[in-house]
């Protein structure tokens, strides 16, 4: 038999979950991590000693009990201001210098523990299309930046909308097309290493286990054709063309991933809230966000910095309230999936990369609380992505520069 | 064995602390300040083991004395001349050697960066057009250049985007129908396009006439309230758009004046998108004014106009640069542009030399009859295209050759894909609907065989050498032959499996990988190293695959002779695809891919628009072309004696007498600031963060990319500053702990001085002596003589003195620039340093140090001209990979 067609005979037989998760097993848990790549006002965002909240989380007063927020956290040696975006959830140190290499991050580590068995291992969103180191917070294993989905409308396709069977006979010629392909360079690629300078080798080697890797994708995407996509009541988005409209375009993102969730389309999803070069169309703002962002400490800029920061603040209020109305194994939605937000930065007039403000909801930890820890020297943001690994299944001590769970967080 | 020779050969296996040779002079002139128990700045030499393998300390070390840095001349005595020689001799023969060895080839096999990804597709198609960087992951970077094998991996992410990639470029290279799409034609008049008609009634635009107000539409005046305002309604506005829609206005061919910028990008569409990608030829008549009186006067200086392409269903958002003209003073000017359409771009017009104070016109007092300020008409738009001067294109031919295409029979194999012609999506009318109903529903054509196999070898054996840059053997045909009966067999036609044949190609990792030096390399390119030499040259200065002139002296062997290498690199050079080079060399060494990082503060930078944005991006790589182009002395980076200037770039620095949208070269006179790197607005913009400069960012980009001493990060835990621009203190004022604090000053006093002369440059690249503010200051003298909204104050004076390392002292920017310009042979290191890591692929050891050096020296005949250098570059170990 060619090894195409074992290939393409193993493919078919693939296992996959069964379908329909009403039957015994337990529900999945989950990750969802926001990101907002221009901060959040320190003065208004943390709790002042003694205190229990402030301006920014009384606007999520009606979810407190669901949620942990944090202060005096960040990632050690990840600098750079802006370009700390890139590192968000991989922790990967000095963004800004010409050596960077980035890092696995959070999401695709998770995504390759428990992506396998959903359609979509893992989900990258983004509001908009802009600058490479605030449109996406997933990296990959080689640290690539895997690049963002910032159509509602061709998420809502690729989730829910089945092809015709013409579409499908013509996805499984792509399909079985793709696989010609990929034998042959597989071949080149055994022979060019067999014969190669050491020193290449491992660049060599990235190839073939890139086509490798192709290969296997190309096995569970046969598997995954043949089976019918899920069905909801929510009819197809339309997109917003108007990028300022950055408060409405992230209302229908949180539709869809609550949506995604819902249906096990995918257990993983990253989103990035970009208002770079926007002027978000939101009552009393006339300039653009990260012009304000750069306030130099003027009143009437902050006070129009603050309604964008407000503005952003309720719509992830209303995420909340819609994943904790969603009915799941006698409880919510948001008891099973952990909601990351926070950003890069932590005071963006003076680009500072500490004390990032961070918020942690849902997933079944026991949330209420403020946790601080030290504003000079900073506990790993790290840790508290180890803690996350274990609540979600995974057996982890570390995670880039976290050494371990982080502490108070239970 | 003698016994200096075996402590040397003990030394590795011990590994332990400085060479033995150096430890005396440490012991001396070191360890009382960087010794265990001190350890300043954090640095102890004593127990510092040497590894060979991590020479950067010992470097530092080695630099910081012979500098004259350390030990602090301030501070001690300096040591004796000729035991620091001696030092620095034997440290550094060490250091040569041990670089050395470390670096099994010096030049790595590595992947196509992503932008040489997209050159090479579209030169190996002859596509005029190819716009797929966006869909590929981004390059690492070492040492900030993209061109170095460590940055560059390769992931399954890459090899599906560059799947995507490919099939992109095959859809937009493979011809659909055996005859020409139809050229359309079209001549518009703007007073009757869809938004010039709503803007002509409420008074933005205004029709025009012989150059005079056209009678058939009043300009709009009159119905102020008591405070002199107008809103967008009036009591005249029902009656003015009934006149609008009338024949007399909508059907006229009399030319429209705009008072008002293209904002939100739709104002001025020309309603035309094309339905066919192709080549179109867009002409535009356009004239510009001063409008007074109610009407059209004499300007001083001709107006700027750009079109752009918006991408379908985004007419408000980005849209691309097509072309910028020149609109002379009350003249019609014909400007015309011959580019690549996609289907359904709309094209827009955008008058950018035309400020914007705010409000539209609609909305100031008088409107139309009582504004004053610039403006620009249009007399007529012209589209036609597409142009096909040989049908099928060329980029159809590189894949299928002569073949016959005709209707797809479906006994053949299962039909190609094909994108269904349609009209533009959104609001504005196009060409679809000049069609007839065959053009909109086309029969499906496809290339047409008899005899598929021999067919596709013998397509097979044109393409596949150019795709692999060198000439290959039959054998190396055979995969593809195969995978090509293997998808006939599945069904596919001729087009489709021919496609995926395409596809492997340029998937294979001879299409994918650039050789290194490593003997094995050779397995890449079998035909002979010569084909490597040649496609290193093209990367280099073209940024994309060598052409057949090239291949061919490769295959001869003369390309390794210099007067054929100098030859070879004077042609490229001169080729239009050298654009290419400057393009990406500025990019990476003088960090121009930051410039468009941030947006200037409106408030702050009232004059900084569009078309001075477009003026300081075209500066810096002009410049860099006319000093190769004109072999100019590695000096003239900092004084050159001209500059390259469009109008509006001229204007900003206050040079009279430019005329026009075009880059041209002014000459200058001495002791100015402007025209070299130092005093260029796009070097200034992208070390500042659009509201406030940094000293310390501008003081690091000279250190780094202008002379290669990039200063060591700085230490962990340090707090960022807190800018505040509400005017009362100067980052001068707030960076004196880099002055007072010695742990800060260790570094600081090297890398501050520099940034402070060029305070006196702000955030767009204007010159200052005062800091703008939003807060407390005073008004600023040129308010209400520029054409522009001055709202911001001016406060503190800036200081510009400082002092170097080496105690030379300057007042102001031109003061450092003469002190700099001074050691041209240092410039010249440097720049050949940051050449060889972009030609090369390789970063700069110690050991290549002597190389730069000897290469700078080759060329002081020609007084360290920059194009010598780049000669003796090319010509050295560094650049050359090995012959066998």
């Amino acid at each position: 038999m060619r090894r195409r067609d074992f290939l393409l005979a193993a493919g078919a037989c693939l296992a996959l979950p069964a379908l329909g998760r009403e039957t015994e097993k337990e529900p999945p848990r989950r990750l969802l991590a926001i990101h907002v790549p221009l901060g959040m006002m320190p003065q208004y965002f943390f709790p002042k000693e003694g205190e229990a909240s402030s301006p920014y989380l009384g606007l999520l007063a009606a979810h407190r009990s669901h949620l942990t927020t944090f202060a005096g956290l960040s990632h050690p040696g990840v600098d750079g201001n802006h370009h700390a975006g890139q590192c968000f959830l991989s922790a990967a140190p000095h963004p800004g210098q010409p050596t960077f290499r980035n890092s696995l991050s959070l999401d695709q580590l998770v995504a390759e523990k428990i992506g396998e068995d959903t359609r979509f291992a893992s989900l990258a969103l983004s509001v908009r299309k802009g600058e490479h180191y605030a449109d996406s917070i997933s990296v990959s294993r080689s640290g690539v930046i895997l690049p963002a989905e910032t159509s509602a409308e061709r998420l809502y396709r690729k989730l829910f909308v089945a092809g015709t069977p013409e579409e499908k006979a013509a996805a499984m010629r792509r399909i079985e097309a793709g696989g010609s392909v990929l034998d042959l360079i597989l071949d080149k690629a055994k022979r060019l290493e067999k014969g190669s300078d050491p020193g290449d080798r491992a660049r060599l080697d990235q190839y073939f286990q890139s086509v490798r890797e192709l290969e296997g994708r190309l096995q569970r995407s046969i598997a995954w054709e043949n089976r019918p996509k899920p069905k909801v009541d929510a009819p197809m988005p339309r997109d917003i063309a108007d990028a300022n409209e950055v408060v409405a375009r992230s209302r229908l993102m949180f539709d869809l991933v609550r949506l995604a969730l819902q249906t096990d389309s995918t257990r993983v999803v990253t989103l990035s809230l970009s208002t770079f070069s926007v002027v978000p169309h939101v009552p009393g703002v006339k300039n653009e966000t990260h012009g304000l962002t750069h306030h130099g400490n003027e009143p009437e800029k902050i006070a129009e910095l603050r309604r964008i920061e407000e503005a952003q603040l309720k719509v992830f209020g209303e995420l909340l309230g819609s994943l904790r109305g969603t009915p799941e194994a006698g409880g919510c939605l948001l008891d099973r999936t952990q909601v990351l937000y926070g950003s890069c930065l932590g005071n963006a007039n003076s680009h500072s990369n500490q004390n990032l403000p961070v918020i942690l909801a849902g997933g079944g930890f026991r949330h209420g609380g403020h946790l601080r820890f030290d504003p000079v020297n900073n506990a790993p943001l790290a840790n508290l992505y180890v803690s996350m690994l274990r609540r979600l299944g995974v057996d982890a001590d570390r995670f880039a520069s976290g050494t371990g769970p982080l502490r108070g967080l239970s | 064995m003698r016994p200096s020779a075996f402590i040397l050969v003990l030394l590795p296996l011990l590994g332990r602390s400085a060479p033995p040779e150096a430890r005396a002079f440490l012991e001396a002139h070191c360890y009382e300040c960087h010794d265990k128990e001190t350890r300043k700045g954090g640095l102890d030499l004593e127990s510092a083991a040497y590894d060979p393998k991590e020479l950067t300390r010992w470097v530092r070390v080695h630099d910081a004395v012979a500098a004259g840095e350390m030990p602090p001349p301030k501070k001690k005595d300096s040591p004796p001349a000729e035991e620091k020689a001696a030092f620095l001799r034997t440290l550094d023969a060490r250091l040569t050697s041990d670089s050395q060895s470390t670096h099994a080839a010096r030049t790595q096999l590595r992947r196509l960066t992503r932008v040489e990804f997209e050159n090479t597709l579209k030169d190996l198609l002859e596509l005029p057009r190819l716009d797929i960087q966006a869909l590929l992951p981004a390059d690492g970077r070492v040492a900030g250049y993209d061109k170095i094998a460590g940055g560059l991996d390769l992931s399954p992410g890459h090899l599906a985007a560059y799947e995507e990639a490919i099939e992109r470029a095959l859809d937009a290279a493979i011809a659909t129908s055996a005859k020409p799409p139809r050229v359309y034609r079209k001549r518009v008049h703007p007073a009757g396009l869809f938004k010039f008609g709503a803007n002509l009634a409420h008074g933005q635009f205004v029709l025009l006439k012989d150059k005079q107000p056209d009678p058939a539409l009043p300009v709009r005046g009159g119905h102020e309230d008591k405070k002199g305002h107008v809103g967008f309604e009036g009591p005249d506005l029902k009656d003015r758009n009934a006149l609008v829609k009338s024949e007399a206005v909508s059907k006229s061919q009399s030319a429209v004046g705009l008072l008002n910028p293209n904002l939100a990008g739709y104002e001025a569409a020309m309603n035309v998108a094309p339905i066919y990608p192709g080549t179109y030829r867009m002409r535009i008549s356009l004239w510009g004014f001063h409008w007074e009186n109610g009407r059209p006067n004499p300007c001083d200086a001709p107006q700027a106009a750009v079109l752009r392409a918006h991408e379908e269903g985004k007419q408000q958002e980005g849209g691309r640069l097509l072309a910028a003209f020149t609109a002379p003073s009350m003249e019609s000017k014909v400007g015309e542009i011959t580019t690549w359409l996609d289907a359904h771009e709309s094209i827009v017009f955008d008058p950018v030399s035309i400020p914007w104070n705010g409000l539209r016109i609609g909305q100031v007092a008088g409107r139309a009859a009582k504004h004053v300020g610039p403006g620009m008409a249009i007399d007529w738009f012209e589209i036609e295209g597409p142009l096909n001067p040989v049908w099928p294109p060329a980029s159809h031919r590189r894949l299928f050759a002569e073949l016959p295409i005709g209707r797809h029979r479906p006994e053949t194999g299962t039909a190609p894909r094909r994108e269904k012609v349609r009209s533009q999506g959104g609001y504005l009318p196009s060409m679809y609907f000049d069609l007839t109903p065959e053009e909109r529903d086309p029969p499906l054509e496809t290339v047409m065989t008899s005899d598929a196999v021999a067919d596709g070898r013998r397509l097979l054996t044109a393409f596949l050498p150019r795709a692999f840059r060198r000439d290959v053997v039959e054998a190396e045909l055979t995969p593809y032959l195969e995978l090509l009966s293997s998808r006939l067999r599945s069904g596919d036609c001729f087009e489709d499996a021919m496609r995926r044949v395409y596809v492997a190609v340029l998937t294979s990792p001879e299409f994918l990988f650039l050789p290194g030096d490593a003997p094995a390399d050779r397995s890449l390119f079998p035909a002979g190293p010569d084909f490597a030499l040649a496609s290193r040259l093209s990367y280099w200065l073209w940024v994309g695959p060598p052409d057949e002139p090239l291949l061919a002296a490769a295959r001869d062997g003369s390309l390794r002779k210099p007067e054929t290498l100098r030859g070879q690199m004077d042609r490229m050079l001169a080729d239009a695809r050298s654009r290419r080079f400057y393009a990406d060399f500025t990019r990476q060494w003088l960090e121009l891919g930051r410039l468009d990082e941030t947006v200037p503060d409106p408030l702050l930078y009232p004059e900084y628009r569009f078309i001075l944005n477009e003026g300081v991006a075209a500066e810096t790589p002009a410049f860099l072309r006319e000093l190769i182009e004109r072999n100019l002395p590695a000096k003239a980076l900092l004084e050159p004696g001209f500059a390259m200037l469009t109008q509006r770039l001229a204007e900003h620095y206050g040079i009279s007498g430019v005329q026009g949208v075009e880059v041209r070269r002014v000459e200058l006179p001495k002791g100015g600031v402007r025209g070299g790197l130092l005093g260029q607005a796009a070097i200034h913009k992208l070390t500042a963060n659009g509201t406030t400069t940094s000293p310390v960012k501008r003081g690091v980009w000279i250190s780094d990319r202008l002379l290669d001493e990039p200063p060591p990060p700085p230490p962990p835990g340090i707090s960022a500053v807190d800018p505040d621009t509400r005017g009362t203190t100067t980052i001068r004022e707030q960076l004196e702990r880099h002055r007072k604090d010695p742990n800060c000053a260790a570094c600081h006093a090297k890398i501050d001085p520099p940034g402070f002369a060029l305070e006196a440059f702000d955030s767009v690249g204007g010159l200052r002596d005062r800091y703008r503010s939003n807060g407390k200051g005073d008004v600023p003298a040129l308010k209400g003589r520029v054409p522009w909204k001055v709202e911001y104050r001016v406060g503190p004076g800036v200081d510009a003195a400082g002092e170097l390392r080496d105690g030379r002292r300057f007042d102001s920017p031109a003061g450092l620039i003469a002190l700099l310009a001074a050691d041209d042979a240092r410039l010249a290191r440097a720049f050949v340093a940051h050449l060889s890591r972009y030609a090369t692929g390789a970063e700069v050891s110690y050991a290549d140090r002597a190389r730069i050096r000897a290469v700078v020296e080759a060329t002081r005949g020609d007084a360290l001209g920059l194009r010598s250098l780049m000669h003796a570059l090319a010509a050295s170990e560094l650049f050359l990979p090995p012959s066998r």
